[in-house]
């Protein structure tokens, strides 16, 4: 027999010895006995053999292949049964020899999305796509953005509702994110649409419903004619584009000092729908969002004039949602990181 | 505040019941938070609980909150006739009033009453009070309270004969004066603090509480009314300190219509002729050195619409603002004059929430904005924030997320100093569980590993994505956004026949990061053995993408495991976010799948143990040139039949040409050059 065939022979097998998988297999079976491979590349040269010996070599190149050939099945075959039956370390197999498909299903465990960021990102996406952009400000932040030029004056009862944790004689927590009002004024021109979410936070004790940390969802919107009429039109399209389109906005009088006028912004309550039960304290309505049009003096403290340009401005606790959504009973659960808590979501 | 009901129709008759009047209160800005029935001598008495705005001071009275009814049910508004008899003695024969501080008191008002005859108030007094929730205690002070419920305005009643001097002083405490007040507590004042003086000493705390031995008792039968004004803020830092609240301090804090102390005052003399047998003295002791005139605003009709979205005509606008009590000129822009009850409107724009108030918040029809130039989106460091929550959840874990506020103890026990430096305090925290601002997740992770622990759960793969707090070098406060990592347990769904393997290590978490810094194309990724000071020794590494420090892996140490009571393996990862949105790159490099086949060479090399895997990769790619495509670890032994001191590190070549199958002959070389300089660098074998 040929030389080159003899010598193909050798390392094919040698070769075929390493092969561990089927991977390993496919690549021996295109190096080796493929179309390219090399003892098809050996039968084209036959041609400048002499033609005495053509017909010996096809002859012995012929059943080079077809040994390589059995020999690639019984691999093959012995690699299956490889497959089927790995041993792990320690000798326990893996697969049990006699299937049983009702066996648990054993992945890798899958992961969770902290509900309250699912509830808050899913808000954002909804004001991104009435042209909303999302801008974040800091949780330290100066006592000028949170309630000087946000219009509170020294000594107003109205702060009895945001004490606050103080770093400096100036410097604090913030207690709301509508802090971020101002930074975004003073920095970009109108038009602007603005959502800003955030922890805010406030000196409370935490108990199931208070916490000293929680989470707002701010925003507002700067331009020519924008009227009170649109603010409730945006909020009730946010509330139903959530909610569903059965839901109702309920608007009424409320105070904050940076804006005038001012509202309180109900909801059909999302779990009775209107009827009445006990998260709405048989109203029917929750008390979710304030609001109002942005105070002219916030705008002027800010070098917009009021008279050029008109502004609404909304806010809401984000927390509450998520609560609501899947009717989680402590707002501490919402802190914790009990994976029996987590993996629900 | 507490109304009862049938003592607001006295002022607003209306025919519509309590229920109606509530919602319509409280869809016109006073909102009413319950209906009461309240027991009374007179029966039962239906009582409104209302909750006012802290600008709507003029709601905290009966007569305000009839005008609101007036305005918003159409009910005839009817405030009390005030008319007093006077006797003819003037009251400046009987004490004297010196105001020394004109801005903490810009009014001060005071009746003398002679011939009080001090008793139980007539149960029809009594039942008012009651049905309002204050506690009737004789007629003189039942009175005071009266009217402060009717008008607003609080009202003080003095003792006469035990003021000394007969004198009346409204001046700043001296420092270390001391004054008990009607609840049995003696207070030291100082400056900041208003008083009410005799000649000699303290008699009140202005605006929030009278003193106890110049009250009036059975005994009293001269009596000073007093009814002033003071600066809200003044009464309100006072109320705050010795944390005290009344309804006078609550009324003060809120403004009370300095206009209205002479109406106040008379009004409680009528009733305590009537009910006392009381004899005023002519006129009234009176300081009011600079008279608040009510001012006029304009108002343009036509803002109406263009800020509220609704048309009203002029004279629409004109009605409800009459009805609320504003006297109106009409013209091209209304003259609208504003009482000053009302201190809280001072602009236009205030006039316009007033009508959109009276005009139904819920008749306001809504409309969207047009789109005007404006691209919503987010910033693309918000984006890569979320990809990296998104990436951690996809390897499996469970976000959480903890308070930013932190206990040093616990940051204490994380050794959280040592590696994230100083924690942020806050001034006035309200325990040391919570008193500074978290400069690593880190102490958040372990309490949180350790929560599931001891509740029989011994897997918890979790993760958070938040801000830490960091002191930056001018005093500022730094809030970087971190992503921390903490695994213990095995995270499979099920476990049978996994042993060991089903358990988590630090190399999984290491392939976690590796895996998540590839999804955020954050590539050139290296770890870096380092001594972590929490973690397990050998167990550490920096995490650094372009060499850059952006992180840690580590296995916790026993010394923090026992702090937070642990006793199985711990795992723990903190990225710096913004660090890695600094290294990723915008462009993910794409290779086209390669046509020819790769050749492998398996090579178990037997090497010190010092010798660190990557050192060894290392070298195998320096020698492997390009025809070395990957390189992998199949197998890691150490055993004594390598000898002491040596492991075994199996590796996988994988070499390929682009272009061509490679030859024995191109490979063999290759693989002996790498095999010498391996042996030449770190006196590696191959293992036989």
């Amino acid at each position: 027999m040929d030389d080159r065939l003899k010598a193909l022979e050798e390392e094919a097998v040698a070769a075929l010895e390493q092969v561990k998988d089927q991977a390993g297999l496919d690549a021996f079976k295109s190096k080796f006995t493929g179309r390219k491979g090399q003892l098809t590349a050996l039968l084209r040269q036959m041609k400048e053999l002499p033609p005495e010996e053509r017909p010996a070599f096809g002859q012995a190149a012929n059943q080079l292949k077809q040994r390589l050939l059995e020999l690639v099945e019984q691999k093959a075959k012995a690699l299956k049964a490889q497959v089927k039956a790995p041993k792990a370390k320690g000798g326990v197999q893996k697969v049990p020899q006699t299937p049983d498909l009702t066996l648990p299903g054993r992945a890798r465990r899958r992961g969770h999305l902290h509900p309250l960021k699912q509830v808050m990102e899913e808000f954002l996406a909804i004001f991104v796509k009435l042209g909303y952009q999302v801008v974040e400000g800091p949780v330290v932040e100066d006592y000028k953005y949170n309630f000087d030029l946000l219009n509170y004056e020294e000594g107003h009862p109205a702060l009895d509702e945001q004490e606050s944790f103080y770093l400096g004689p100036r410097t604090l927590l913030r207690t709301q994110t509508s802090a971020v009002q101002p930074r975004v004024m003073l920095t970009q021109q109108p038009p602007l649409r603005v959502v800003s979410p955030g922890r805010v936070h406030r000196r409370d004790a935490v108990d199931a419903t208070h916490s000293h940390t929680f989470h707002q969802l701010e925003g507002f919107a700067i331009d020519r004619g924008l009227t009170f009429g649109d603010l409730k039109g945006t909020l009730l399209t946010f509330a139903r584009e959530v909610f569903g389109e059965d839901i109702q906005l309920r608007f009424r009088p409320d105070f904050f000092p940076f804006t005038e006028p001012s509202a309180e912004g109900a909801l059909t309550c999302v779990l009775c729908r209107g009827k009445g039960c006990r998260v709405c304290s048989g109203t029917g309505w929750i008390e979710v969002f304030g609001a109002g049009m942005i105070d002219p003096n916030v705008l002027s403290a800010c070098g917009l004039d009021p008279e050029e340009w008109q502004g609404f401005a909304f806010g809401f606790g984000v927390d509450r949602f998520a609560m609501l959504k899947h009717g989680i009973e402590d707002i501490r659960l919402l802190f914790s990181g009990d994976t029996r808590f987590l993996e629900q979501f | 505040m507490k109304v009862p009901f049938e003592w607001l129709k006295e002022y607003a008759n209306t025919e519509l019941s309590a229920e109606e009047v509530a919602a319509k209160l409280t869809l016109g800005g006073l909102e009413v938070e319950a209906i009461e029935e309240v027991e009374t001598p007179e029966g039962k008495l239906t009582v409104l609980e209302t909750s006012p705005t802290s600008n709507r001071g003029d709601l905290l009275s009966l007569v305000g909150v009839a005008r609101e009814v007036h305005a918003l049910c159409g009910a005839e508004f009817t405030p009390p006739l005030v008319q007093v008899e006077e006797v003819q003695e003037p009251a400046s024969k009987f004490a004297s009033l010196e105001v020394l501080d004109a801005v903490g008191c810009p009014r001060y008002t005071a009746r003398i009453l002679l011939e009080v005859e001090v008793k139980p108030s007539p149960e029809w007094l009594q039942a008012k009070l009651l049905a309002a929730g204050v506690r009737p205690i004789n007629n003189v002070v039942d009175v005071t309270n009266y009217v402060l419920l009717e008008l607003g305005q609080p009202l003080h009643a003095f003792d006469l004969d035990e003021l000394e001097g007969a004198k009346i002083v409204v001046r700043r405490a001296q420092a270390g004066e001391k004054l008990e007040t009607l609840d049995g507590i003696t207070r030291e004042l100082d400056e900041d603090c208003l008083v009410i003086a005799d000649a000699n000493r303290p008699v009140a705390l202005a605006g929030i509480m009278g003193g106890e031995d110049s009250g009036v008792t059975e005994k009293t039968t001269r009596v000073v009314l007093e009814s002033a004004h003071f600066k809200p803020q003044l009464i309100r830092a006072t109320a705050k300190r010795f944390t005290m609240s009344t309804e006078a301090s609550y009324r003060f804090e809120r403004y009370v219509d300095v206009n209205g102390t002479l109406q106040a005052v008379d009004r409680a003399c009528q009733l305590l002729c009537e009910i006392a047998g009381a004899k005023v003295a002519t006129g009234a002791l009176e300081f009011y050195p600079e008279p608040v005139e009510a001012k006029t605003l304009e108002l343009r009709p036509d803002r109406c619409e263009q800020l509220l979205g609704i048309a009203l005509s002029p004279q629409e606008q004109q009605d409800i603002l009459e009805a609320l009590g504003f006297k109106v000129t009409p013209g091209a822009r209304l003259k609208v004059t504003v009482p000053t009850f009302r201190h809280d409107i001072t602009r236009e724009v205030d006039l316009l929430e007033e009508l959109v108030r009276v005009y139904g918040y819920d008749k306001l029809e809504e409309t969207l904005p047009a789109i005007g130039g404006v691209v919503g989106g987010e910033s693309a460091k918000r984006e890569f924030v979320n990809q990296v929550r998104q990436g951690l959840a996809a390897a499996g874990l469970c976000e959480m997320q903890t308070f930013s506020l932190t206990s040093p103890r616990e940051l204490e026990a994380v050794k959280a100093r040592e590696f994230a430096g100083e924690a942020v305090p806050v001034t006035n925290a309200m325990s040391e569980e919570y008193s500074v601002l978290r400069p690593t997740l880190l102490g958040g992770l372990v309490r949180e590993i350790a929560y599931n622990l001891h509740r029989q759960q011994p897997e918890a793969w979790l993760f958070e994505v938040d801000r830490v707090f960091k002191p930056g070098a001018s005093g500022e406060v730094k809030e970087p956004v971190y992503a921390g990592i903490a695994l213990t347990g095995g995270n499979y769904t099920a476990k049978w026949n996994l042993g060991p393997c089903a358990e988590s290590d630090v190399y999984e978490l290491k392939g976690i990061i590796e895996e998540l810094l590839d999804y955020l194309q954050v590539f050139e990724v290296t770890f870096e053995p380092a001594e972590l000071p929490f973690a397990r020794p050998g167990y550490g590494a920096k995490v650094k993408a372009k060499g850059q420090e952006v992180g840690y892996i580590a296995e916790l140490s026993d010394e923090v495991k026992q702090a937070f009571e642990v006793e199985q393996a711990v795992f723990v990862a903190e990225l710096d976010v913004e660090a890695l949105f600094e290294a990723r790159s915008e462009t993910r490099p794409y290779k086209r799948p390669a046509a020819f086949p790769k050749s492998e060479r398996d090579l178990a090399l037997v090497a010190p143990v010092e010798v660190s895997c990557a050192q060894l990769v290392e070298v195998v790619k320096a020698e492997g040139g390009e025809l070395l495509e990957d390189v992998t670890v199949f197998d890691v032994f150490e055993g004594k039949s390598l000898g002491e001191g040596k492991r075994s590190l199996a590796v996988r070549l994988s070499f390929r040409h682009p272009e061509r199958t490679l030859t024995e002959e191109e490979i063999n070389p290759v693989v002996e050059r790498i095999v010498r300089a391996l042996g030449e660098r770190y006196q590696a074998s191959l293992r036989q």
